[in-house]
């Protein structure tokens, strides 16, 4: 598998947090093409062609779902689900990302099949180290059977 | 002399008495013969022979003989005679022997006197009568015989024996007479004298006797009256009554005790006696008089029976009874009491039944129950009732009845049947309290209790929504505090990292107090989410293991520093309460004492755990920096610290939560130390922790 054909998906409303997740991403030593959607209806075009994306090529998906829960219009949750209740995109792994531990969200996630979560550190450096240790295994160790 | 002439040559005897020439008379007698033909005689020859003499002595015979004939005779017909050989064979009876015995002569002649032996007499008397008689003397006695037909007689007996020249007996002549008549009266006598006695003797054995004189004297006691009235028989004998005189009886009591013995009348009553030390006695007496020939008593009998027993059970049934009267009128003034026959037919009501019912007595009288049924009981609670006393067990329990103005009132109901001989009921006591005013009160604080819970349930739901409201202002503050917080750090980390070289020394030590200060605002936004979402969460016991508790939580803040200093855990208590909230506090007091004795050369820590009445009591006790007493009620506030940062970092939220879950389990959680002397940390769990009271304590605290 070619490793530049990579592609990750981040959905995040926050430019802050988007910045620094793909700093974070990037710090990692990994230069995939990351595309950045500011939210959930958004996502939803891209991966299943509709809206803004209409005509795009739905067999090229993107190998990793970072996916932020708090978005305005759509939010994560709808766009797990989404995800993960159509055929074409349920083998994406989805990596969540929150703000905290108390999201009750979690919990749904979980149920949704999601494949991993992340609790935003307020500290960069703490933040890099959970995206190297979590994020990024599902984009370097578990392979996709497409 | 015509004889003598006629008869020639023939001697003629005669007997003639004449008179002597001295006066008196002499018997003669003659033989005479005529011999005037003889030629050679031609006399009459007369030979006398003075036979006064013999003539007297015959004369003395035939007198004696006629007299001894005369006494046979006498003795024939007033006696039963019988002549025996020497060897007791019957020779002669009589006709008294044969119609007493009913044997005739000829059955009788030639057997013994076996022939009526009676078999009453023991051997020894029969010997003694033939030794007697055979040694030639007269035996005397009473002899019981048998006739012919079975019945028996009782002959005063004579046996003499006729002896010969030897003077041996050759016959005995036994003369009877019968006395059966006399032996009759005489048995009778002895049984009634023995009947007398013996009653005599019972009435000693049973009862106290004394007889006294006409004055009242006394002349006799038995061993009775000396036992009970504790005198000897020489104490009382010569003293009246007055010496066991009690003092009980009135002057009239005694007067009339005299009066009618006097007048020869029997007296019979209960007296209560002093013995001689000075006890009291009572006995039932009877006295009798003894009428002399003029009807005047002469003696006194008394006979007393010990009753002392008696009057005391009497005295006691009087005191219950008096008690029970008291019961009965306290009872009926203190309560609404009613009676009623098997049937529940009302058959008595008091004043206070009336009152309260507000009908009058004849309108109950002769009523059932029915009559103030206020229809508020189910049909099964009144079945109860009955089911319950018709089995003549008592009945308690409450009622509302109806008065007559259609007013109601509850009672508090005892019913108590009254049993017959075969155990049913004949009658039922009801005893009612009025407790309509406690009633009321009950239903007002049942509607208030109604109310409370309603405004309970009201609050609960209220801090139901504040909880969720809180909730979600966690998770906004989490996401939307955190977030910028995360910006201004990391945009901070990028400034150092990609512009460090544009910087001098103060911009890099600028740039770091952002990062640091960010990094403790996100510390901070974190342990105040953990404090709310810990306050929030829900109980969950178990069992818990503390040595295991302890090691699981040094684990956890193991892997966060680089070593750990001298820990020393006791032997700890086992507790039930939260495990995961559990391990928090301990997790939390553990850090907090490694942090707080960091800077001491050689930090102690010791766990220990202990039992102080119904409470466990952990201690976390450190040799560190310590803290000042004064402030130690400050420890567990929230965001309140007694250190700086750059002495000891910490946000201030961490003993709030230790605070928080040892409340919410019921416990409490205290603080002892000194500056630079080290702190000890204790927190207390009920032992016997059940489920339910200190869910109402949580209850009470989220109320708070």
């Amino acid at each position: 598998m070619n490793s530049t054909e990579m592609e990750i998906l981040l959905v995040e409303d926050k430019r802050s947090d988007a910045e620094m997740t793909i700093r974070a991403i990037r710090k990692n030593n990994i230069l995939n093409n990351i595309v950045h959607l500011k939210d959930g209806k958004a996502a939803l075009d891209y991966l299943f062609g509709t809206g803004e994306y209409e005509g795009k090529d739905l067999n090229k998906q993107p190998k990793l779902v970072i996916l932020d829960l708090k978005m305005p219009k759509v939010d994560g949750v709808e766009v797990l689900k989404a995800i993960k209740g159509n055929e074409l995109t349920k083998k994406i792994p989805v990596v969540v990302l929150t703000s905290s531990k108390e999201n009750p969200d979690i919990e749904k996630c979980y149920a949704l099949g999601v494949n991993s979560y992340i609790v935003k550190p307020v500290a960069f450096d703490d933040f890099i180290k959970v995206v190297s240790d979590l994020g990024l295994y599902w984009m370097l160790h578990n392979q996709v059977p497409l | 002399m015509e004889e003598v002439l006629k008869n020639p040559g023939m001697p003629i005897c005669s007997v003639f008495r004449t008179q002597h020439k001295a006066g008196h008379y002499i018997w003669l007698s003659t033989i005479i013969t005529n011999l005037l033909q003889d030629k050679s005689v031609q006399a009459i020859v007369m030979n006398f022979e003075d036979i006064t003499l013999r003539k007297r002595t015959e004369e003395t015979l035939k007198k004696t003989i006629r007299e001894v004939s005369d006494y046979k005779y006498a003795l024939d017909q007033s006696s039963i005679v019988a002549v025996t050989d020497q060897k007791g064979i019957i020779k002669y009876v009589n006709e008294n022997f044969c119609r007493i015995s009913k044997y005739s002569k000829e059955e009788l002649i030639g057997q013994d006197h076996r022939i009526i032996n009676s078999g009453h007499h023991s051997k020894e008397f029969i010997n003694i009568i033939w030794t007697t008689i055979a040694k030639g003397k007269v035996w005397k006695g009473e002899i019981k015989n048998r006739a012919k037909d079975g019945t028996y007689y009782w002959v005063d007996t004579t046996i003499i024996p006729f002896l010969d020249e030897n003077r041996r007996p050759f016959q005995y002549v036994a003369i009877r007479s019968d006395i059966t008549e006399r032996k009759d009266v005489e048995e009778k006598q002895t049984r009634n004298y023995k009947e007398i006695k013996d009653y005599k003797d019972a009435l000693d054995e049973s009862s106290i006797v004394a007889i006294t004189d006409q004055r009242g004297i006394i002349n006799y006691v038995n061993e009775n009256f000396c036992k009970i009235s504790k005198y000897s028989r020489e104490e009382l004998i010569g003293q009246d009554h007055r010496i066991i005189n009690s003092g009980h009886h009135t002057k009239e009591f005694i007067k009339a005790i005299w009066t009618t013995i006097a007048n020869g009348k029997v007296w019979k009553g209960d007296i209560k006696n002093r013995a001689k030390d000075g006890t009291y006695y009572w006995v039932d007496t009877t006295i009798v008089p003894f009428l002399g020939e003029n009807n005047k008593p002469f003696q006194y009998l008394a006979i007393r029976a010990d009753i002392t027993d008696r009057k005391k059970t009497e005295e006691n049934l009087l005191q219950s009874l008096k008690e029970t009267q008291n019961y009965k009128t306290t009872l009926d003034e203190s309560s609404i009491v009613a009676t009623t026959n098997q049937k529940g037919i009302i058959k008595f009501a008091n004043d206070n039944f009336c009152k309260i019912s507000k009908y009058s007595k004849e309108e109950l009288i002769g009523q059932d129950h029915r009559i103030i049924n206020s229809g508020y009981h189910s049909k099964e609670f009144i079945e109860s009732i009955w089911t319950t006393i018709a089995n003549g067990k008592v009945w308690k329990g409450e009622i509302k009845n109806k008065a007559k103005d259609g007013t109601y009132y509850w009672v508090d109901t005892t019913i108590v049947p009254f049993l017959d001989e075969n155990k049913k009921p004949y009658q039922y006591l009801a005893i009612h309290t009025d407790i309509t005013g406690r009633k009321k009160t009950e239903t007002e604080i049942l509607g208030l209790n109604e109310e409370l819970e309603r405004k309970v349930q009201d609050r609960t739901q209220q801090l139901q929504v504040a909880n969720k409201e809180m909730e979600s202002f966690s998770y906004s503050v989490a996401h939307d505090l955190r977030s910028p917080v995360r910006a201004m750090h990391g945009y901070a980390t990028i400034l150092e990292e990609d512009y460090s070289t544009h910087l001098d020394e103060e911009g890099r030590r600028l740039v770091f107090e952002i990062e640091y200060n960010a990094k403790k605002m996100g510390a901070l936004i974190d342990d105040l989410l953990t404090f709310s979402r810990l306050g929030r969460k829900e109980i969950n016991r178990s069992y818990i293991n503390m040595n295991e508790l302890v090691d699981s939580s040094l684990k956890e803040i193991n892997s966060t520093l680089k070593s750990l200093p001298k820990i020393n855990i006791h032997k700890l208590h086992s507790v039930i309460a939260d495990s995961a909230l559990i391990t928090h506090v301990m997790t939390n007091l553990l850090s907090n004492a490694i942090k707080y004795s960091s800077k001491t050369p050689n930090p102690v820590i010791e766990i220990t755990s202990k039992q102080d009445n119904e409470n466990l009591v952990f201690s976390v006790r450190d040799n560190g920096v310590g803290f000042d007493m004064e402030y130690a009620d400050k420890l567990f506030g929230v965001f309140q610290r007694l250190h700086s940062d750059e002495e000891f970092e910490g946000t201030g939220v961490g003993l709030a939560i230790v605070q928080s879950i040892i409340h919410k389990h019921g416990g409490k959680v205290w603080a002892e130390g000194k500056e630079g002397e080290g702190a000890t940390f204790n927190f207390s769990l009920p032992a016997r922790a059940t489920d339910k009271p200190l869910e109402k304590i949580n209850h009470i605290i989220e109320l708070n």
